[in-house]
């Protein structure tokens, strides 16, 4: 009798993991780098303000090989605001002409951000306390997913636009 | 039929208004389902799209919590009982609500909510694709799919609450429809039905004075008016009928009242032409039986030639005379129809025979051979009809044969061709040789005033009614009558008759058996004659030989020698080419051998035989030719009964050797002119009269003696003829003898006949009527036949006339010829004729003597006329012929009024009278 309760539960309990595995599966199926090199492009999609020419949106990336090189990968897709390109400037002034900055690194947070000010550039960082430190978008992981914050006041003060699709699937917005 | 109109008319309306509602109700439900769906496709196509939008960015960042969050936002709408999205590759992303079993979205639980068609699915689904944003050229990219399912239940719900609301006002519009078609077939139909009432009212009553009022001006009001209309006509004519139905009963009442008068105007002038007719004849009759009479008996007076030649005259135009008076009445009566056959039988033969009997003198002196056939020449032919007519009609055709025959012969020949059933169809031929008819005129000579042509009535005279009558009467009697002719060969008449078959009128002739096997030579140059004699006498049982001249008699005389085979009778005909019969029987006497026998002589009544030359020549009886078979038969038993060496004369069967005897008449007769006719002619046969001048004396006479016959006028003052006869039938009772009564009448009407057999009278004798005609009847009546009387020689002279005084010169005061035929009326002196004539004068003329000198004297001219007619007549009566003529001028000078110098006349008639008076005083004394 006592074995048999033992054996359902063990079964219940499999049984509502493999179905907690299988609802979620969609999040899960990918590695957690990709998930993020999607977010960056969709971050693109869904904000306004980008000052490109042409047709080319530069992705700046700052680290070394950030997300593990897969945010290289998003080079060549198409955006309301241009082809995607995916550089790794060597100096800070080279920032500055890019379109989006991703951050790949706390350490190279601040002088990014700093050089960047005023400039009508989206930074999207995956350290924590990157949307704190005065980023726009912060991606962080939380409950095994890949999660978001957006600094709506440093958008704003970039002269950027998100919209507000974004915002209401962020975890957090700071003004 | 006005609630069946009225029922159509509902119908048709409530049946529009349904159809039409229905038509509505269908239509705004189908188009209410419609836009109804339309309506909930748009909101949840338009839902699912601002959904799927909002979803978009969840989907994009794969947050599928995100999106079932924004698919719950579709729980604002209560149809909607689940959504999905599905990523492109199909994996579901998310769903609401959450705890929605999977089936919900099965393709099968829904069905798909399109623009395609309406859906009446409870459940339907809408998809809707989520396209991906932010690709720039390559914006619009599907990343998935959302679909959302709804329940529709809500909506169907409020369509059915729609389209019980839609019934339900259609019931009630229908309700109010029929509510309304009610009213308005009512404005309709109520109008045709008062129509419609009116109508049938008016028919059941027949009362046209009903009107209907108009109500509305439409095609019924229209009717209305016409039915009124149509009334009022019917009514006018009505009345206008009745009118005219008055009017018209009026004018046929007044028509009917119009002709019921002229019928009787008419009746009355047939009335009175029948009575006028019927006095006429009486009128005509009664003077004309004087002349002919008095003619008759004057002929058999003793006159020179030439007074013979006259009298003969008279006796033929009086016969003439009345001849066409017949004829005129006769026609008259036919016309008017009045005509009536009698029904009475008789025997065919004996009529004809007759009718032959009185031709057989005409015949005879025109020099023609008369003689008849008839078939079956034995036995009676006994038939009923009227005798007097048929006679009349056979006497007629006779008459003209004779009339327009100049030489040849005349023959009469009956046959019986038929006899069937109780009747008897015979055919009557008179043939002539005479001048015949030409055939244009053949039916002509049956109209009435018409001969064959003009020349002929010159030539032989008629009145052209006597054919035209022949075929009056034969058609009455059912007959038809024909000619067959031609121009110079002769005619022939032929009559068909049938006629019932009678009861025999007479006992059948016995053929006496002393006849049977005698043996008859007939000697007779005619051989149609000789086969009549043949078979007449064969009939009899007796053998006859016939022979055609006299040299053939003798040799069948001595053939026939022995005493066997000798012949018992021959009989000759008188006038024969070569011998005469009297030669041959003069022959015949000369042999002793032939001496047993009898000699018949057959002559004609032109070649009269004396006594004297038929005793000489042998011959026992003497026949006069046509010969009547009874007659003949007569004649041959008599011959045959007689001794031999009897000879005597046989005149038409009369036997001279009959002993004169006076039988007694009584003559019932009123008209003196007529008694001395009537006592004239009986003298001279031989009869004694009594005479009576009514039948109230007859009677008185009959009672005191005792008559042979009645001669009985009809017509009498106190009691007629008639009523005496039934006087003197009843006296006579059922037994005893019956005294014959013979009428005498001047009427020529038909009945007399027939209401003087009623009163018992046994015979009837028309005047005028001759001796002979008297002699016939009487010898009827009476138990042995009559004699003709032999010409009287009376010798006026041993009268004395009364010539004998007349001095030269001067006329004779009496005609001795007055007193010389008066006398002639009396040979015997019997009835004192003379005297009574002369006596009666005398005392007569003094009476009217002195009545015609006071009135003279008296000067009245009335009375002058009337009592000098009187002596004119009687004066002219007794043949004093001055006297006569002296009262004939005072007669004048009366009957003119003029009465001045009548007394010198009165005083030479005076004179002459008393000289008339003396000289009939002189006679009377002289006779007496």
């Amino acid at each position: 009798m006592g074995l048999q309760k033992v054996g359902s539960r063990v079964v219940r309990a499999v049984g509502a993991v493999l179905a907690g595995l299988s609802f979620h599966a969609y999040g899960e199926a990918l590695p957690e780098s990709d998930v993020k090199a999607a977010f960056v492009l969709n971050f693109i999609r869904y904000s306004e303000g980008m000052q490109t020419s042409g047709d080319e949106l530069r992705v700046c990336s700052v680290g070394a090989s950030p997300l593990e090189g897969r945010l290289s990968a998003l080079t060549g897709r198409a955006t309301n605001h241009g082809t995607v390109t995916v550089v790794a400037p060597t100096t800070e002034r080279d920032w500055r002409d890019c379109h989006v900055l991703f951050v790949g690194s706390a350490e190279r947070v601040a002088p990014a951000l700093t050089s960047l000010a005023h400039r009508q550039v989206l930074t999207v960082g995956d350290s924590a306390g990157f949307a704190q430190a005065g980023g726009m978008i912060e991606l962080k992981l939380r409950a095994g997913r890949v999660r978001f914050v957006v600094n709506h006041g440093a958008v704003k003060q970039a002269g950027l636009r998100v919209s507000s699709q974004l915002l209401k699937l962020s975890d957090e917005v700071y003004p | 039929m006005a609630s069946s109109l009225k029922r159509r008319l509902v119908g048709m309306l409530a049946s529009q208004a349904l159809v039409v509602l229905l038509a509505a109700v269908g239509i705004s439900s189908a188009t209410g389902i419609f836009r109804q769906q339309a309506l909930m496709r748009e909101q949840l196509n338009g839902l699912a799209r601002v959904v799927s939008a909002n979803a978009v960015a969840a989907v994009e960042f794969g947050d599928p919590v995100a999106a079932a969050g924004t698919l719950g936002t579709l729980a604002e709408r209560s149809e909607v009982v689940g959504a999905r999205i599905d990523l492109r590759d199909g994996t579901p992303f998310a769903q609401f609500p959450l705890t929605q079993v999977d089936g919900v979205f099965a393709s099968e639980a829904s069905k798909m909510f399109d623009d395609s068609a309406v859906v009446f699915a409870r459940k339907v689904r809408v998809e809707v694709p989520i396209e991906g944003v932010g690709r720039g050229s390559h914006d619009g990219e599907i990343i998935g799919k959302m679909t959302v399912v709804a329940d529709l239940s809500g909506m169907w719900a409020s369509i059915r609450r729609d389209l019980t609301v839609t019934v339900l006002s259609c019931v009630a519009l229908f309700l109010l429809a029929v509510a309304v078609a009610l009213r308005m077939q009512r404005r309709i139909t109520g109008p045709v039905t008062a129509l419609a009432g009116a109508a049938k009212s008016v028919a059941e009553s027949e009362c046209y004075d009903v009107r209907i009022s108009r109500e509305s001006d439409d095609e019924v009001g229209e009717l209305v008016t016409c039915f009124n209309e149509m009334l009022a006509r019917i009514r006018e004519r009505d009345s206008r009928l009745t009118e005219h139905k008055a009017a018209l009963e009026d004018t046929v009442a007044k028509r009917t009242a119009q002709l019921q008068v002229a019928l009787e105007e008419a009746q009355a002038a047939s009335r009175a032409k029948s009575e006028f007719l019927a006095t006429m004849s009486h009128e005509i009759r009664t003077p004309m039986n004087g002349v002919l009479g008095m003619a008759d008996l004057m002929r058999s007076t003793r006159l020179d030639d030439t007074q013979k030649h006259y009298a003969e005259a008279i006796v033929q135009s009086g016969r003439h005379l009345l001849g066409i008076l017949n004829d005129i009445l006769d026609f008259s009566k036919i016309e008017s129809g009045k005509m009536t056959l009698e029904s009475v039988p008789f025997d065919l033969h004996e009529v004809l025979e007759e009718c032959l009997a009185m031709f057989a003198h005409p015949a005879a002196t025109k020099g023609l051979e008369l003689v008849s056939q008839f078939s079956p020449a034995a036995g009676e032919v006994s038939v009923i009809g009227d005798p007097f007519r048929l006679r009349q009609v056979v006497m007629n055709l006779l008459s003209n044969a004779v009339k327009f025959t100049d030489d040849g012969v005349v023959m009469v020949r009956v046959f019986v061709y038929c006899r069937r059933a109780g009747q008897v169809s015979f055919r009557i031929e008179v043939a002539d040789t005479g001048i015949g008819i030409a055939q244009e005129a053949m039916e002509r000579v049956f109209q009435h005033f018409t001969q064959a042509d003009g020349s002929t009535t010159r030539r032989f005279g008629g009145t052209g009614l006597g054919l035209a009558i022949c075929r009056r009467l034969v058609t009455l009697m059912g007959g038809s009558i024909a000619l067959e002719s031609e121009p110079g060969a002769g005619t022939t008449f032929i009559v068909d008759l049938t006629l019932p078959e009678g009861e025999a009128v007479r006992t059948a002739e016995e053929p006496d058996l002393s006849l049977v096997g005698r043996k008859v030579l007939v000697v007779d140059d005619n051989g149609i004659n000789r086969e009549i004699l043949r078979q007449q006498i064969e009939s009899w049982g007796m053998t006859v030989v016939d022979s055609s001249d006299a040299r053939d008699a003798m040799a069948q005389l001595e053939r026939m020698g022995t005493e066997e085979d000798r012949f018992d009778l021959c009989v000759l005909d008188m006038c024969m080419p070569d011998v005469s019969g009297l030669e041959l029987a003069r022959q015949i006497r000369a042999c002793r051998r032939f001496d047993g026998l009898k000699l018949v002589m057959l002559t004609s009544v032109a070649e009269a035989l004396d006594a004297a030359t038929l005793r000489s020549a042998g011959i026992s009886r003497c026949v006069s030719k046509p010969v009547r078979r009874s007659d003949l038969l007569r004649i041959v038993v008599s011959a045959m009964g007689d001794q031999k060496e009897a000879p005597v004369q046989e005149r038409s069967s009369v036997s001279v050797g009959e002993p004169l005897r006076g039988w007694k008449v009584l003559l019932a007769e009123d008209n003196e002119t007529n008694q001395l006719v009537a006592m004239g002619m009986l003298g001279q046969l031989g009869c004694s009269v009594a005479v009576v001048q009514n039948g109230q004396e007859a009677l008185e006479r009959l009672a005191r003696e005792s008559f042979d016959v009645v001669l009985m006028d009809c017509q009498m003052p106190v009691m007629d003829g008639y009523e005496a006869t039934r006087a003197i039938r009843r006296f006579e009772g059922d037994g005893g003898s019956r005294l014959p009564i013979v009428a005498l009448t001047a009427n020529a009407m038909p009945g007399d006949r027939k209401q003087c057999v009623e009163a018992g009278m046994d015979d009837y004798l028309a005047k005028p009527y001759t001796r002979e005609q008297l002699r016939l009847v009487l010898s009827k009546w009476l138990p042995e036949p009559i004699r003709e009387p032999e010409v009287v020689d009376l010798g006026v002279e041993q009268f004395g006339g009364g010539s004998g005084d007349a001095s030269e010169g001067e006329e004779e005061l009496v005609s001795s010829e007055s007193l010389r035929e008066l006398r002639e009326l009396d040979p015997t002196g019997a009835l004192n004729l003379v005297e009574r004539m002369l006596q009666t004068f005398v005392s007569g003329t003094s009476e009217r003597i002195v009545e015609l000198r006071d009135a003279v004297s008296a000067r009245d001219a009335e009375a002058i006329s009337r009592c000098s007619h009187w002596l004119k007549s009687s004066a002219t009566n007794l043949g004093a012929h001055r006297l006569a003529e002296a009262f004939r001028e005072i007669e004048e000078q009366g009957r003119l009024g003029t009465v001045d110098g009548v007394e010198a006349r009165w005083a030479r008639a005076q004179e002459y009278h008393a000289k008339v008076i003396a000289e009939v005083q002189r006679l009377l004394a002289q006779r007496s």
